[in-house]
């Protein structure tokens, strides 16, 4: 082993990613540790004089132990490019070393975060695909180290486009598939689903690296917070309690969109779309600057985000997504993680009709007819197992208990949840057009998956009792990047797609990753 | 549906409605018989404790009113490992399984990442084994047959990594 080192050239990060591992090893207290954290506060700030020079020591102590640690962290960092491969060394108590082929990395992508720019250093992460396989940080290498290291691996990972990437590096404009306005980034922190984007915000503290959004949305709940228990304490009484937690709301509803689009101009601030031979290749940002790469042949889907925000500006978001390590997320729900989704917001219906075939060739999204589920059978399932039953008992103790104008609410409450029902069961169609399959789903907005058929991993076809008297299925589709669900679908349609995808499948030599 | 540029003939193509799946091996049904009677017997044993401590005779209905479900409950079971199926073809393996929420699941040869064989305690005194396939899609295991004999997994496994290297060198 000794005499392949000598050979290999094992090289180490800058000494500011000593400030990378620590920035590290802090959210990853805070992450795992922040109940006790908080004790601490607290014990700290009851503490006597003592007690509390004590804690400061021990504070020093634990400031200390952690650079040193960091320090260790980063001169146990190695990394080494072989021909066809990364290899990483790291972990100062627990030693690894991690092995990465070019052809298995999904995604590379170049990221300067503030306290790296002035030294002219970026951070360079690979996600890869496959069972236990892990993400690299090369944290703290030259920016021009990174670009070179991220063209070796697109060049190396496919040896026909090689020659095509070598020859851009000015990236002629022509390459520009999209760019955004500051106005189009403004619009889409406000079409993100808020909810959502304090999900994502919240996952981007707890996982990812991404300083600035993390400082914004710690703001933002830090803020609100204080504002809630300040005016609490202020004045007391049970009026003026709910008329300040409604002024709360309304703070917090006001603040939310704000949030949301500093939020999408930090992060996507000066979006541009390249393409490159067969890779894609975006940059945005505007105190992290953030450098993806997507390679067409990775996309496993695309998922058409509409909701009623995105409705009233005409715009649609499009999400590109790969496949992922950790994607046995079910109901296909988020992956919604920036690494296994390559996002191209808020499009015009052109920029739509431009850029689905760019990424989806020979995708005609336009021709797509959906074929609808079982009307009756979803709903009256639905109304009976999941609406019923609680109505019933709820409307039954009440006008039991109290009086019988209580029943009153259950025609209404049946008529909304009717209405519901069908206008989500209005929305899910599923449809194929050539080598590709549609899914639509949504309720005030509309969500559209586009999958190439022969990208399918399996397909699984459901059936109760009731189902198979009715000639109905429940369709799960998986892919590689997320799972679908089409429920109450007629068999036949169910087997005729599953064939189809399995035609393509079985028929294709292309690699589906 | 509508299905509209079609590039193959939807009658012409494959359909996996008219395989015919094989059963298990018919040691796995003795196999299941002993594993409830595994889990029943205990528990059956247990509940004459209430009745001999306290020599109330009505008492009696616990252990009768186990024995009943234990009956009912290792029935369902036993019919359920009856009507489960697999099925290999040339490019994908089928499975069918489920009493009354019947599933069927197909995973095609070249989206298996890799295939497992495994066979506990109880599944080696029978000679049995079961197989899992991984792909790159949905929850951890995505196929998992139960109640193969061991030379039967071992083919299966070996057939498909043939399968699975030459998807690969495509």
């Amino acid at each position: 082993m000794n005499e392949a080192d000598s050979s290999r050239n094992w090289q180490r990060t800058s000494p500011v990613a000593v400030l990378f591992f620590l920035l590290n090893a802090g959210r990853k207290l805070g992450t795992n540790g922040l109940p006790a954290v908080a004790v601490i506060v607290a014990a700290f700030a009851s503490g006597g004089e003592t007690r509390k020079a004590w804690m400061l020591a021990g504070l020093l102590l634990a400031g200390v132990i952690s650079v040193i640690g960091s320090t260790l962290a980063w001169l146990r960092f190695r990394f080494c490019i072989v021909e066809d491969r990364v290899l990483v060394r790291s972990g100062v108590l627990h030693r690894e070393e991690l092995s990465v082929e070019f052809g298995r990395i999904q995604n590379i992508s170049i990221r300067e975060p503030v306290y790296m720019r002035p030294f002219g250093l970026a951070l360079l992460s690979i996600d890869t695909a496959g069972s236990g396989q892990k993400e690299i940080v090369l944290g703290g290498i030259r920016k021009k180290t990174a670009i070179e290291l991220r063209e070796t691996i697109i060049a190396k990972s496919d040896p026909i486009a090689a020659d095509k990437v070598v020859t851009h590096s000015a990236l002629p404009d022509k390459s520009l598939l999209l760019s955004r306005s500051p106005k189009d980034i403004i619009i889409y922190g406000l079409t993100v689903n808020f909810v959502l984007w304090v999900m994502i915000a919240v996952g981007a503290f707890f996982g990812t690296p991404d300083v600035a959004e993390n400082f914004f949305s710690w703001l933002g709940t830090k803020v609100q917070f204080q504002d809630v228990i300040a005016a609490a304490e202020g004045v007391g009484g049970l009026f003026s309690g709910i008329l300040i937690l409604i002024g709360a709301m309304i703070v917090i509803f006001l603040l939310l969109p704000l949030l949301s689009v500093t939020g999408a101009l930090v992060r996507h601030y000066g979006y541009r779309l390249r393409v490159d031979g067969e890779t894609y290749r975006k940059n945005s940002g505007l105190l992290t600057r953030h450098d993806e790469s997507m390679k067409q042949h990775k996309i496993q889907a695309m998922v058409l985000k509409q909701n009623f925000v995105a409705r009233f500006f005409k715009r649609t978001n499009m999400q590109l997504r790969v496949a992922s390590a950790g994607s046995g997320i079910e109901n296909g729900q988020l992956p919604t993680g920036p690494k296994t989704t390559f996002l191209v917001p808020v499009l015009h219906q052109y920029e739509l009709n431009r850029l689905i075939p760019e990424f989806f060739p020979g995708c005609e999204f336009g021709n797509v007819q959906f074929s609808r589920i079982n009307r009756r059978r979803f709903s009256s399932v639905i109304l009976g197992l999941a609406v019923l039953p609680p109505l019933l008992l709820v409307t039954g103790l009440l006008s039991f208990f109290i009086s019988w104008k209580f029943l009153v609410i259950l025609p209404v409450v049946l008529a909304l949840a009717w209405s519901v029902i069908s206008r989500v069961w209005d929305k899910i169609g599923y449809g194929v057009v050539g080598g590709y399959g549609f899914m639509q789903r949504g309720f005030l907005g509309t969500e559209t998956t586009i999958f190439p058929l022969f990208k399918v991993q399996r397909i699984d076809i459901h059936q109760t009792p009731g189902q198979r008297r009715k000639k109905l299925a429940h369709l799960t589709i998986h892919l590689a990047s997320h799972t679908l669900k089409i429920p109450y679908v007629c068999v036949h349609d169910a087997r005729k797609l599953r064939d189809l995808s399995l035609y393509h499948v079985e028929s294709s030599n292309r690699a589906w990753y | 549906m509508a299905f509209v540029n079609l590039q193959v003939s939807m009658t012409d193509l494959p359909t996996a409605d008219e395989l015919v799946m094989e059963p298990m091996a018919a040691a796995y049904e003795r196999e299941v018989k002993v594993q409830q009677l595994i889990i029943w017997l205990p528990l059956l044993i247990l509940s004459f404790v209430p009745f001999l401590l306290l020599n109330f005779i009505f008492l009696l209905l616990v252990p009768a009113f186990l024995l009943l479900l234990a009956s009912i409950i290792s029935r369902l079971v036993i019919k359920k490992s009856q009507v489960k199926g697999v099925a290999l073809r040339e490019f994908d393996v089928a499975y069918r399984s489920g009493l009354f929420w019947r599933k069927t699941v197909i995973v095609a040869f070249n989206r298996v990442q890799h295939v497992e064989v495994s066979s506990g305690p109880l599944q080696r005194k029978f000679g049995l084994a079961s197989v899992k396939f991984f792909t790159a899609g949905g929850s951890s295991v995505d196929l998992r047959v139960d109640g193969l004999t061991t030379e039967r997994a071992e083919q299966m496994r070996a057939f498909i990594a043939t399968k699975i290297d030459n998807s690969l060198t495509e």
